[in-house]
């Protein structure tokens, strides 16, 4: 590993304006960070820990209306929290299953969106993978049973994150740290897909970091399920996963949100299937055709045809379990 | 802004001051530097839990943590479980239930069991099952390790501590 400068802001406009320095990058629980420095990925100069400078609370706020997870809260922690569980079950679900007990007490929320992809080309120095600066995706024609089914023509990394399609499903809010005053962001405008930039996973720039997670309360009658599939049933990436989050109505969906991790370079809401599902009632055939649906545009690569299957059991069983069926 | 640095932390009951290299991970730092050598190196990226220590209580890979982040907190090693009146209650269920072959395993699972164990004395058989699934053992099959497990907390019902 290549020595670099350690600092540990006391405050988010310091540590934004330290991550702003060339080489700079930010650690909260540095699981992932370390990993990628012991596979000599990544070289940072100045490592910025920011534990100082966010903070870990899980809350009520805006008069009860939202919940807030400040960045640096573990996985472990949103897992355990009741606040957590009695209004975002899906969330919980999602993390709770995420890579092993003592990881969950490292890992933050905060760093589960920011982690980078867990593609072995890009993991291994010895491959001049696109996303790292080189010149194609080995994936293409390689060993690619575990990677994106959708949006995978230049690069086919699957974004790693558990929480996301969680946080997509329920349309989280992040609070963005940076020079000045912190900002929303919708986390639909968060992930950054291949035809965008293939060497990032997200909107960060040099300077600014996920300072908070805000999601609004759901009414009382929303139901919401998360369900992934793994070829482990513990310490196991997921292959698929899918989060629902059902509003009924009088005659049928009011509204339905639908989300997929771990198929993706980015996860993804489907806006087709939603669409389908709006003013239906939701019966077996119902899930089943909206597990179609999602499946309707995937480019399955030589090895993970498996994946489109799995989408449509997986959205059908997701869809059942939220609706109590 | 410099690449090594001073840090002071509790480690096993002791106040320890050491300069340590800004790219060391606590694994290191309490092998190789503190020379503490039960903990054990196995994947070295937060796969096998080998390397299970207890920070603040909490049960972490020390692999995946870098030493400076030890930095004035309270850090508890295998070293660290056995007191003046002899071994804990789960290091003697592990030697009585056979849970131990090779045993490079071992330290990083009995730490792991005894941070379950002070999390939830009343642990049920799923729970150390879902509890233990960040560290690997490649000889006892685990099951004698669950058994040694639930055997300490059906000790810690009786009176003991974890």
């Amino acid at each position: 590993m290549k020595p670099f400068a350690y600092i540990r802001p006391g405050t988010l406009e310091d540590a934004a304006r330290q991550l702003g320095g060339r080489g700079a990058v930010g650690c909260a629980g540095g699981t992932d960070l370390l990993d990628r420095m012991k596979e000599r990925i990544e070289a940072p100069r100045i490592l910025v820990d920011l534990k100082g400078a966010l903070d870990a609370r899980i809350e009520l706020v805006d008069g009860g209306q939202a919940l807030r997870i400040g960045a640096a809260a573990t996985l472990a922690a949103v897992a355990g929290s009741p606040l957590v569980l009695k209004h975002f079950p899906a969330l919980v679900r999602a993390v709770e299953t995420a890579a092993t007990p003592q990881i969950r007490n490292l890992g933050t929320i905060g760093g589960n969106l920011c982690q980078r992809p867990r593609c072995w080309y890009f993991r291994a120095r010895d491959f001049e993978c696109m996303r790292r600066g080189g010149r194609g995706c080995y994936a293409q024609e390689g060993e690619n049973r575990y990677h994106a089914v959708f949006g995978n023509e230049l690069c086919a990394i699957t974004h790693p994150s558990n929480a996301a399609p969680a946080l997509l499903a329920y349309d989280a809010t992040l609070g963005l740290g940076g020079a000045g005053e912190t900002r929303r962001l919708s986390i639909h405008e968060f992930f950054v897909g291949c035809d965008e930039d293939v060497q990032r996973e997200n909107i960060l720039e040099a300077g600014t970091l996920v300072t908070e997670i805000r999601l609004a309360l759901p009414a009382a009658s929303v139901r919401a399920a998360y369900a992934e599939l793994k070829e482990k049933q513990s310490n196991d990436w997921a292959l698929v996963s899918v989060a629902v989050v059902l509003e009924p109505g009088d005659a049928g969906l009011r509204r339905a949100a639908v989300a997929l991790g771990h198929v993706a370079p980015v996860p993804m809401r489907m806006p087709e299937v939603e669409a389908y599902l709006e003013h239906k009632v939701l019966t077996p055939e119902v899930a089943a055709r909206a597990g179609e649906l999602a499946t309707a545009h995937a480019t399955p690569l030589a090895q993970n045809g498996y994946k489109v299957q799995l989408i449509r059991v997986l959205v059908k069983r997701a869809l059942l379990e939220a609706a109590g069926r | 802004m410099s690449i090594t640095k001073a840090i002071s932390f509790t480690l096993n009951g002791q106040a320890t001051r050491i300069e340590v290299p800004v790219d060391m991970d606590a694994l290191t730092m309490i092998r190789d530097v503190l020379k503490l050598t039960g903990t054990k190196l196995g994947c070295g990226e937060g796969e096998c839990g080998a390397c299970t220590i207890l920070v603040d209580g909490t049960a972490v890979n020390s692999c995946l943590m870098f030493a400076v982040d030890c930095d004035g907190r309270e850090l508890t090693t295998i070293e660290g479980l056995a007191t003046p009146a002899g071994r804990s209650v789960l290091q003697r269920a592990f030697v009585e239930h056979g849970a131990v072959q090779c045993g490079f395993c071992t330290p990083g699972l009995v730490m792991q069991g005894t941070y379950l164990l002070r999390q939830n004395p009343g642990l049920t058989v799923a729970d150390i099952r879902r509890g233990i699934e960040g560290n690997l053992c490649r000889c006892t099959g685990y099951q004698k390790v669950i058994e040694a497990i639930a055997a300490a907390v059906h000790e810690i019902e009786k009176g003991d501590r974890a």
